[in-house]
């Protein structure tokens, strides 16, 4: 087992974790964050009833993958979890608005006996925060920030620079991910009038999410023309491509009321998929690229960036076997709260 | 180093820690009420107990989800404004955070949810055990977090790199079983048992005294007032544990809290006072003797104060607020203790209510709790300045100053932007949690079921 006790297969495996919870994340909250953006613009008090009887019993739950991946590059990198939080700290808070943002409008939703109104646009707009800040900090790790040799946002580089094109462009590609798979997912668990708005909305959405993330991709490859020297990134573009593609059309293939409910969020789910493979691909094992100097790029090996080997190995085994123990009872919550969902089950306010 | 930005940045974490700190403990004394409950209706059958569990239930994923929106915010401010220290304890502190995270927070997460959704819909010894589940997850939770905190003040298990000077781990154990973790955890948690039963006795006055659901009212105030007896009871005890515990480790927050400036025996202890720190004594009350008395029960003893080399070694915390902070805090909790013991004396005589403004005042006290916790939490914090990470002379550690570990070259107004960004946040989730519990608690303890949350099939 010689191999436990080299670094870089610690380093490559936690890379592997983080990147797994964000997919995690954008899969299972995407569909939260993607309903939470529609509440508005639902017809009548039932129908956001029934979309919040959708998401209310899990997405504590299922936001939490996303801190998990937080939390790992705090446990395994936290040269990077520093020089990402504090150089994008104007773009952190937004974030953090938003997730603060988001229970406390649930919870006011539900008991706030008349002008429900306020709390759903709060609600909506710190699930429109999350997708767009998160999409905007990945972006930001690819497309690069000024960090120095000292390993953190160069101090004279004003918080603006986080605004390229990719990474607004990125913003906006997870903002379409998670719309789309929030109509996917309503189409499957709902039923009446509300399936029948979400299976209308999955054509503007399905271009949107496509148009941001071919986008994306142009950019990325124009900006850093580098990625297609690495193997590893030819992979992960072209794997990624294909799980993009065919979910895009199996969506728009499964768009019809003659197709299985669930069809196309599986669909969706892999469109996600295949984003995090696309964007794994390229960014391995670069963690934050440096615009100033390619030698201050952060990646998952340099000297220093890491924890050393005994608290990779450490956390490795910890969580692992917690995160296979959650999986366990989450998959068993899962099925207690599955099926058809409307405004008359579980909450009656 | 800019000043400004390190007052910022430490009015910020001493907000959000401190405001956050108002849930977490109404999470665990409701979770252990909740368990209680559910282990009495499995076991004697009886419905009362299920409507009274389910009424706590209620209040509990209102402040479930309150604290979940303020702590989450706690572990990005390490990577924001305390980059230093992040990067300085991260192979420590950011696997504890994340051990927390995996084992102990989605646990109770997951299961909160089936005890609000799941009546009817799982066998009763499931329902016991998601109660279990999330009474030990919230526990668990408790205990990882305050280690890390513990360690803080009596750090252990660790090395330091000789090549960059951070912090490596070298005892998993040793971290999470530090000298100060044990006493301090209990403490926390008969704490958090106090806030979570005086805020269950305060409904059942409020229900005495509208006279609705009185037989039920009567019930939650016999259960949740022994529970709220005993742990204010006990806490003195446990708290004066703790007092012992720090004067061996922390001689210096120990010398503040008590207000000892010379090294003296027959040492006071002050009942009340005001430090007057420029000419190093207390204006106030003291108790000739008392505190020698209290530490070794022998009124010979020699108290080190802030003058000896051994308390002042490492420099010394600010001592008003820590002086103050501690009153405060055994103030509040003695006089929460008063108020339960004789609410209980008449509610078992029965005459419980003839006055409403006795009823009131129960209500109201329901907030003393609180702030022992918050005051109780300053004392801890404050007393532990200058320093984030405490120095170890034994393991020749330095320590990490709170100044030290701040950000590098952080921008003022980024720390203004925040600051203002989440007192915004706070104020609206005090708004939320003033208006909506009283509105919960006000659907009474036996509500129609199509006017709660479970879902009967």
């Amino acid at each position: 087992m010689d191999f436990l006790n080299d670094i870089h297969v610690w380093q490559a495996f936690w890379f592997l974790v983080i990147g797994a919870a964000l997919f995690l994340f954008l899969w299972l909250d995407g569909f939260d964050l993607g309903i939470g953006m529609t509440l508005p613009f639902m017809k009548n008090k039932d129908q956001r009833l029934a979309a919040l009887n959708v998401i209310w019993p899990v997405w504590d739950g299922n936001e939490l993958y996303g801190l998990i991946g937080g939390g790992a590059i705090f446990a395994t990198f936290p040269v990077v979890f520093a020089s990402l939080l504090s150089g994008l700290y104007p773009w952190v808070v937004l974030l953090l608005v938003g997730i603060m943002l988001r229970p406390i409008a649930f919870e006011a939703w539900l008991h706030e006996p008349k002008n429900k109104g306020i709390w759903e646009v709060l609600f909506a707009l710190s699930s429109f925060l999350i997708p767009f800040v998160a999409g905007v900090a990945l972006g930001t790790t690819i497309a690069g920030m000024p960090i120095n040799k000292d390993m953190v946002w160069d101090h004279g580089h004003g918080f603006w620079e986080a605004l390229s094109p990719l990474s607004v462009l990125c913003g906006l590609a997870v903002v379409g991910l998670t719309l789309l798979q929030g109509s996917a997912y309503l189409v499957k668990r709902t039923s009446g009038d509300l399936q029948a708005q979400a299976r209308k909305d999955l054509t503007p959405r399905t271009i949107f999410a496509g148009a941001t993330l071919v986008l994306v991709l142009v950019f990325a490859l124009l900006d850093q023309g580098i990625f297609v020297d690495k193997p590893l990134a030819i992979a992960g573009i072209v794997l990624g491509l294909i799980l993009i593609l065919g979910g895009l059309v199996g969506v728009w293939l499964h768009r019809d009321e003659k197709s299985p409910e669930g069809a196309a969020y599986w669909f969706s789910s892999a469109v996600i998929a295949g984003t995090m493979v696309l964007v794994g691909g390229i960014q391995f094992p670069t963690m934050i690229r440096s615009t100033i100097d390619p030698a201050f790029t952060l990646t998952i090996f340099k000297e220093g960036v890491s924890n050393p080997v005994n608290s990779l190995a450490l956390i490795g085994v910890i969580g692992a076997v917690a995160l296979a123990i959650t999986a366990v009872y989450s998959i068993l919550v899962y099925r207690l709260f599955k099926g058809k969902v409307d405004h008359k089950s579980h909450l009656h306010y | 180093m800019d000043e400004m930005s390190l007052i910022l940045s430490r009015i910020q974490f001493a907000m959000s820690a401190g405001y956050h700190f108002i849930f977490p403990p109404t999470t665990l004394g409701l979770s252990f009420f909740i368990f209680l409950a559910e282990t009495f209706h499995l076991t004697t059958k009886k419905e009362v107990y299920r409507k009274l569990s389910s009424f706590a239930v209620r209040i509990l994923t209102l402040v479930f989800a309150l604290g979940v929106a303020t702590g989450l915010l706690l572990p990005f401010m390490f990577g924001m404004n305390w980059a230093e220290f992040a990067k300085h304890a991260g192979a420590l502190f950011g696997v504890q955070l994340a051990v927390e995270a995996t084992v102990a927070f989605t646990l109770e997460s997951v299961f909160i949810g089936v005890l609000f959704f799941g009546h009817g819909k799982i066998k009763p010894f499931w329902y016991w055990l998601s109660a279990f589940f999330v009474f030990f997850g919230s526990h668990l939770s408790g205990y990882i977090i305050i280690a890390a905190n513990s360690w803080m003040q009596t750090p252990g298990g660790f090395t330091i790199d000789p090549a960059t000077g951070r912090m490596l781990m070298s005892d998993f154990w040793a971290f999470n079983f530090n000298t100060s973790v044990g006493i301090r955890w209990l403490h926390v948690m008969v704490a958090s048992w106090m806030v979570g039963s005086f805020l269950l006795v305060a409904c059942a006055a409020w229900f005495l005294k509208h006279e609705k659901d009185t037989a039920l009212a009567k019930t939650l105030m016999t259960f949740a007032g022994i529970i709220a007896l005993c742990t204010a009871a006990a806490q003195p005890l446990v708290g004066h544990l703790s007092t012992l515990q720090i004067e061996q480790t922390q001689p210096a927050k120990g010398a503040a809290m008590e207000g000892i400036y010379q090294t003296q025996k027959n040492a006071p202890l002050y009942a009340l006072g005001w430090v007057d720190e420029q000419n190093k004594k207390v204006d106030g009350l003291p108790l000739p003797g008392m505190l020698s008395f209290f530490y070794t029960a022998d009124f010979n003893y020699e108290v080190k104060g802030m003058d000896d080399p051994a308390v002042n070694k490492f420099g010394l915390p600010p001592v008003q607020p820590v002086f103050q902070n501690f009153r405060l805090m055994v103030l509040a909790g003695s006089v929460a203790l008063g108020t339960i013991l004789l609410a209980l004396i008449f509610h078992f005589r029965g005459t419980l209510g003839r006055k409403k403004k006795s009823l009131t005042w129960v209500i109201y006290c329901a907030i003393l709790p609180y702030v022992a916790v918050v005051t109780g939490w300053f004392t801890a914090e404050i007393g532990r300045q200058p320093w984030l990470i405490y120095p170890v002379e034994s393991m020749n550690y330095k320590g990490l100053s709170t100044a030290d570990a701040l950000t590098k070259n952080l921008d003022q107004g980024y720390v203004w932007f925040s600051l203002i960004a989440y007192l915004a946040i706070y104020v609206v989730c005090t708004i939320v949690f003033l208006r909506f519990l009283p509105v919960i608690v006000q659907k009474g303890l036996d509500p129609q079921p199509a006017a709660h949350g479970a879902a009967k099939e």
